[in-house]
């Protein structure tokens, strides 16, 4: 009888998971692999693909693959929140496609984002943006956790454009600061009043001061009537905001 | 020349003794008792015979006892040989003489080069350095003093229900002020910006003028007249008495002197008698060719204040630049998160930090070739003689800005292209895909039309053809001249249009941002380029064209 009941539950557990637009699974790490399409971009076989790639990322903490088509929130908080629904403070990763706001985003938290930071899930997203505006999700999405995977690996990931904009900007940040350094040094400057009343025989004196009234004058101000109230009570301090991460439109 | 007694040799003042000195059998002589006799022959209360030698090339004339030495111009730095002349000039009633000697002066010199890093080492020459040379400069000497009863006003002012109620007050006292020794160089060829670096002066130590000082050394002739900076040093005088006045308690009680009664406080502490005598004071000069252009060193002969005009190497200043490049590079990609959109905000703000320097410098360039920022050279030109920097010169044609009419229509167009054509090209963009608009754009497009407005209107304002109006209108222009700037500054203006059209477009690919950026940055570098080259324009100065005798003509 058992063993007729627990076939059923595998079956219609195995229905179940065949007709939503998902993969969940929980690794022998401890954390769970997500792979929640809501927006439909993937295909089966896709998601398959997709969670054994989003596998390796568990040995480091969570990891999920979210697609949304509606969102009246920005992608930023959408991820965060869903985050902090489904991990809690955990280490871990999500990775949003939000087709509302046609927006991609990583949001890292715990020992994760100590790797993936903010500056790194920028980077990752300017890198996979281009899958999305081409509409290869899939391609985008296993992009985008092979580079934080590589990235938890300890290896580097590409980002050209950053040493090019930074070198760039050195080099201006340089050269104005030496031209202050030029200013500062070498401008000829005219001394302040005090500096040349001290250089000259200066003498004033004055007897004692009388004050005579002459008139009065009034001016009508009128004093404010209305109440203001008091202040209201200032809001308790947050819990403080954790992890964090970056995105790309695409 | 001096003769010494003994021998008949020649004597020249010594600066370590503050005596006259016989180079040759070491005699030495009190200036003042020395030679009195010579002195009082030749010289009367008003003038002095003295050998002027004048510069055929740029007429410059300083006055010498020493005729071998006059072989080349301190003031032009050309070498030549100067025609000299038996002149009879103003006699000073002042002089300090010099206590730092050359050897001072080269320390003083090598000292401020340590701090220009960048300076060419041309500068360092140990053959250009022997060329300072010992010029007593004539300087107007203002003393004023007051000693009167005055008057001011004074107020308290309380509250009583829906009135405030004002008591006024008249304050009276007995001031008695004395202000001596307020310096001011006479001499057209000593610019005042070179002057003030190296002052002041501690004109307590001033002497009676006697001729035997100049011995051993030369002296610039006065050509400015001795009211030119009569109102500044008045100025400095009202407002210290002021600034002293306000701090008695009974002024603080009353509120004299504050809130609006300021001017009238300073009216009544106005010195009421002044004088203003001739000196001559110690500086030790140098000048230097660089192309047709010259520049100056000077220390102070009293105190060692030095100051120069110090041109940038570009080569030494590109590379200290890449130098600390480095450092920055790694600070930046340590804490620097770049974005595609934040990259191309540094880039225009950059930009805009270029254009408001290079404005500045521009203005100074104005200021200073036209001798606006120089009352003695603004003093001695008469005003058909003023001349337009010679860029302006050049190319003289009608523009449609010279009115104030085409500077309106102008700033409009300006500012529609920043604005309006952005925002007609963002509603085309937002029927392709990806391109949709957001509240956000549009709310900045209306910002800017505001803006455009406000600014439109504020230019109006500024051009009300009256004089208020043009100097409002020139301090709205950054210190005007503004077509000759355009050129210089449109660039960094080009990069700040190009990421404000691309901010506000909005593309996806972070190409356009990229693109966009490095051209701003482009324009940056540029426009630094730019800066230093007016940088060092502003460190030379046109040859002087004095006309003492001439100018030009005679060369």
């Amino acid at each position: 009888m058992f063993r007729i009941f627990l076939g059923l539950l595998v079956f219609c557990g195995g229905m179940m998971l065949g007709g939503m637009p998902g993969c969940y699974g929980q690794e022998p790490t401890g954390y769970q692999a997500l792979v929640e399409d809501e927006a439909e971009l993937l295909t089966e076989d896709q998601r398959l693909e997709l969670r054994e790639i989003m596998e390796e990322i568990t040995a480091y903490g969570n990891v999920a693959f979210v697609t949304i088509d509606r969102n009246p929130d920005s992608t930023e908080d959408f991820a965060r929140s869903y985050y902090r629904e489904r991990f809690g403070r955990d280490s871990g990763t999500v990775f949003v496609i939000d087709m509302d706001n046609r927006n991609i985003w990583i949001h890292s938290d715990g020992a994760i984002y100590q790797v993936v930071t903010t500056a790194y899930a920028n980077t990752v997203t300017d890198n996979v943006y281009r899958y999305a505006s081409r509409e290869d999700y899939f391609g985008c999405a296993r992009e985008a956790f092979g580079e934080i995977y590589a990235l938890l690996e300890g290896q580097k990931i590409a980002q050209p454009m950053k040493y090019i904009s930074n070198a760039l900007l050195a080099m201006i940040l340089a050269l104005l600061f030496n031209f202050g350094l030029v200013i500062s040094f070498t401008r000829l400057k005219k001394p302040g009043a005090d500096a040349v009343l001290e250089n000259i025989y200066r003498n004033f004196r004055h007897s004692q001061i009388k004050a005579v009234h002459t008139h009065q004058t009034r001016t009508y101000d009128p004093v404010s009537r209305g109440s203001s109230g008091g202040g209201g009570g200032g809001r308790s301090g947050g819990g403080g905001r954790s992890g964090g991460g970056g995105g790309h439109r695409f | 020349m001096y003769e010494c007694p003994n021998c008949g040799g020649n004597l020249k003042f010594d600066i370590a003794q503050q005596l006259l000195s016989c180079e040759y059998c070491g005699t030495q002589a009190d200036p003042y008792s020395f030679y009195k006799q010579k002195d009082a022959e030749e010289a009367s209360e008003e003038g002095y015979e003295v050998t002027v030698f004048t510069c055929p090339q740029c007429g410059g004339e300083i006055i010498s006892e020493d005729i071998t030495a006059a072989t080349f111009c301190s003031f032009c730095g050309a070498s030549t040989i100067l025609d000299s002349r038996i002149s009879r000039e103003r006699r000073p009633k002042y002089i300090i003489p010099f206590i730092k000697t050359k050897e001072d002066c080269r320390a003083a010199y090598g000292k401020m080069l340590q701090r220009a890093i960048f300076a060419p080492k041309e500068l360092k020459d140990q053959a250009l350095i022997e060329k300072f040379r010992g010029i007593y400069m004539p300087y107007w000497v203002y003393s004023f003093e007051k000693k009167e009863k005055i008057f001011f006003p004074g107020r308290k002012t309380h509250r009583r229900g829906d009135y405030l109620i004002t008591d006024h007050y008249q304050l009276d006292c007995e001031v008695e002020e004395d202000y001596q020794g307020l310096a001011y160089d006479a001499s057209s060829t000593f610019s005042d910006s070179l002057s003030n670096a190296i002052a002041p002066f501690d004109l307590r130590q001033r002497k009676m003028f006697v001729p035997a000082f100049l011995s051993g050394f030369y002296a610039d002739t006065s050509d400015v007249e001795k009211d030119v900076y009569l109102s500044e040093a008045e100025e400095l005088v009202f407002q210290d008495a002021s600034r002293c006045l306000r701090k008695d308690p009974v002024c603080r009680t009353y509120g004299a002197g504050r809130g609006g009664s300021e001017d009238a406080m300073e009216n009544a502490l106005r010195p009421s008698s002044g004088t203003c005598e001739l000196a001559m004071l110690p500086v030790w000069f140098l000048s230097y060719r660089n192309g047709d252009r010259v520049s100056y060193a000077v220390v102070n002969g009293q105190n060692g204040k030095a100051a120069a005009d110090l041109p940038v190497d570009r080569k030494r200043y590109v590379l200290g630049s890449l130098l600390l490049a480095v450092p920055l590079f790694i600070l930046l990609n340590l804490f620097l998160t770049i974005t595609p959109g934040k990259i191309l905000v540094i880039a225009a703000v950059l930009a805009f930090f270029c254009m408001v320097i290079s404005n500045s410098q521009l203005s100074h360039i104005f200021a200073r070739e036209s001798g606006e920022d120089d009352k003695g050279i603004a003093s001695i030109k008469p005003p058909f003689q003023k001349e337009e920097p010679q860029w302006n010169t050049r190319r003289r044609r009608f523009r449609i800005w010279d009115s104030a009419t085409g500077k309106v229509f102008l700033i409009a167009i300006l500012f529609y292209i920043t604005a309006l054509v952005p925002s007609f090209f963002l509603r085309f963009m937002e029927g392709f895909p990806g391109m949709r608009g957001k509240g956000s754009r549009q709310t900045i497009v209306i910002v800017v039309n505001i803006l455009v407005f406000v600014g439109i209107s504020r230019v109006f304002m500024a051009m009300k053809s009256s004089t208020r109006g043009r100097r409002r209108q020139k301090k709205f222009f950054g210190g005007g001249h503004f077509q000759e700037k355009c050129r210089t500054l449109g660039k960094p203006f080009g990069g700040i249009l190009l990421a404000v059209v691309i901010w506000i477009v909005n593309p996806v690919s972070d190409w356009f941002y990229y693109i966009g950026a490095f051209a701003c940055m482009g324009t940056v570098l540029w426009a630094i380029m730019d800066i230093i080259k007016q940088h060092n324009l502003l460190t030379t100065r046109k040859l002087p064209q004095l006309g003492r005798r001439g100018g030009d003509e005679l060369g």
